[in-house]
């Protein structure tokens, strides 16, 4: 039995392990965290592997398990942030280890750009648009309820809009 | 006129964006390794499994927080040091700081040790220690340990010469594993039945503080399933009941169920005890004229006993002497302002014994 749960989780991470790290990637924006994040998604999907329901597919389960994670691990870094920017340390915004993990030329805008948003924008676009969850699924993820999804998502898009004209990738007159 | 605002502009470059990250495979491949072997670690030791997930986080955090409180002491040490050259008065209220105060507000000597090794970057396996010895334990191959040791034994030896030191004995040793017996299907029943009753429970908003099992003795089939709860939860029957379906349910056999009432009171206040007897403990085992080789403390019966085990025999001729020092030396650091602060007022009592046991104040 345990056997079996292990090589269904063995099974999860090769098909979903990308896509849980590159949805942490985004929000924590520090690749070594995301690896260990997404290290612990998949730990504690075998510890709790009991209490999923198959009411959801696994994905959304376990990017739930994710989020979850990810928003804990971001409440607690807060502080830290707080004083590395009193004590003026250098803020690195995109540590991308490129050997490792990297991002195409033609997408890392809108990387930057989506690093930029506040957390509930950039998290709904992720997982609406980037990774194609239904309105039901991101709800279930994020524990919110369908129209908190779609007013949020709403907002979301003019706002990573604004975010790219200002960082100069498109020109305002394209977006008229 | 309002823009009407079109929901899927962004549709194909975020798309995109998706299949655009791109993660090497052996990396991948490696994080697998690492949650598998995790994974594998908890089958073996499901009790642990709490461990494992918060163990590397916590370490950051302790870093971070060392790191930044780390600062503030530099910044304030600077402060008053300075100050302490400037004014006479204020260099003589530093002289008047207990000794034991000064350990309560320095990094324990355990820790101090294992970072800097670390920090050198050597594979260090564990540290820890008694009122005598020091023990380092070394991971890696043979000759690793053959190679480095003596250079690890030297650095603690200098951080504990920093400090005055003088009480401690290092001991390197080399970190040997052992394999970790399988767990019997039995004990794993019984401890996923532990685990459904304290889920259960806790759906049920039971107040539990914690959950386990353990053997009455190793080869003994009889096993004693033991839950923690406050001393204001009063639905013992209810709980147990609980914990009897889940068992049963695993068609678990020759049990006992073991209900602890916890003073919650209480025992935040012992939490609050703990540091101060680190201090102690620390500041009385680390210098070799306290002649202390071990510590104790009871707090049942009230009041509290702190137990000072020494190596002084009665017939010494300074035994008094001694006795008298150490006596003063806590006293000193228990009565400051700070420590009744958080202490309020506690009574407490001194016991010091000497080599024979025999309690000598």
């Amino acid at each position: 039995m345990l056997e079996h749960r292990k090589e269904e989780i063995a099974d999860w991470y090769d098909h979903h392990s990308k896509s849980i790290l590159g949805f942490i990637l985004l929000m924590v924006k520090d690749y070594q965290q995301a690896e260990d994040l997404t290290h612990d998604t998949f730990v504690k999907a075998y510890l709790y592997y009991d209490s999923f329901k198959h009411h959801s597919s696994e994905k959304t389960w376990l990017f739930s398990i994710a989020h979850n994670l990810t928003v804990d691990f971001l409440r607690k870094r807060k502080p830290a942030i707080f004083l590395k920017e009193m004590f003026h340390f250098q803020r690195d915004n995109f540590p991308l280890p490129e050997e490792i993990f990297r991002i195409k030329e033609e997408s890392y805008e809108l990387y930057q750009a989506l690093g930029e948003l506040k957390d509930t924008y950039r998290k709904v676009i992720i997982l609406r648009k980037i990774k194609g969850f239904s309105i039901e699924d991101t709800s279930k993820i994020l524990g919110w309820s369908e129209s908190k999804v779609k007013s949020s998502l709403f907002r979301a898009i003019p706002a990573l809009k604004k975010q790219l004209v200002k960082e100069g990738h498109i020109s305002d007159e394209a977006i008229r | 006129m309002t823009k009407q605002y079109d929901d899927t502009e962004f549709d194909t470059p975020l798309k995109k964006l998706d299949s655009d990250f791109l993660w090497r495979t052996k990396q991948k491949q490696e994080l697998k390794n690492r949650i598998i072997t995790d994974i594998e670690k908890l089958e073996s030791k499901e009790k642990n499994k709490h461990l494992i997930l918060s163990n590397r986080r916590k370490r950051g955090n302790v870093i971070r927080k060392l790191t930044y409180s780390g600062i503030a002491l530099i910044i304030l040490c600077g402060l008053f040091i300075g100050s302490a050259f400037i004014s006479p008065v204020m260099a003589e209220v530093v002289s008047k700081i207990p000794y034991l105060s000064k350990i309560f507000h320095s990094e324990p000597i355990n820790r101090t040790i294992l970072r800097e090794l670390k920090e050198k970057g050597y594979k260090i396996a564990g540290l820890g220690g008694n009122g005598r010895y020091i023990f380092i334990s070394i991971d890696g191959s043979e000759q690793y340990f053959q190679d480095v040791h003596e250079e690890v034994k030297e650095i603690a030896a200098n951080l504990l010469k920093a400090n005055d030191y003088d009480g401690y004995k290092i001991k390197v040793e080399r970190q040997i594993d052992r394999p970790v017996p399988a767990t019997s299907d039995r004990d794993q029943a019984i401890s996923e039945a532990v685990e459904i009753s304290y889920d259960n429970l806790i759906k049920l908003q039971f107040n539990v503080l914690s959950s386990g099992y353990q053997h009455l003795s190793p080869n003994s089939d009889k096993v004693i399933i033991n839950i923690d709860i406050p001393n204001t939860e009063a639905r013992i029957e209810e709980i147990k009941k609980i914990v009897n379906e889940s068992l049963k349910a695993k068609n678990i056999d020759s049990y006992s169920i073991k209900i602890h009432k916890i003073d919650l009171a209480q025992r935040e206040k012992e939490a609050k005890w703990n540091e101060i007897f680190d201090a102690i403990f620390e500041g009385l085992t680390a210098k070799k004229e306290y002649k202390v080789t071990g510590f104790a403390y009871s707090f049942h019966p009230a009041p509290l006993q702190i137990i000072i085990k020494t190596s002084i025999k009665a017939s010494d001729k300074d035994a008094n002497e001694k006795v008298g020092k150490i006596e003063e030396t806590i006293n000193e650091f228990l009565n400051s302002e700070e420590i009744q602060n958080k202490i309020n007022g506690d009574p407490y009592e001194i016991i010091i014994r000497g080599k024979n046991k025999q309690r000598i104040n």
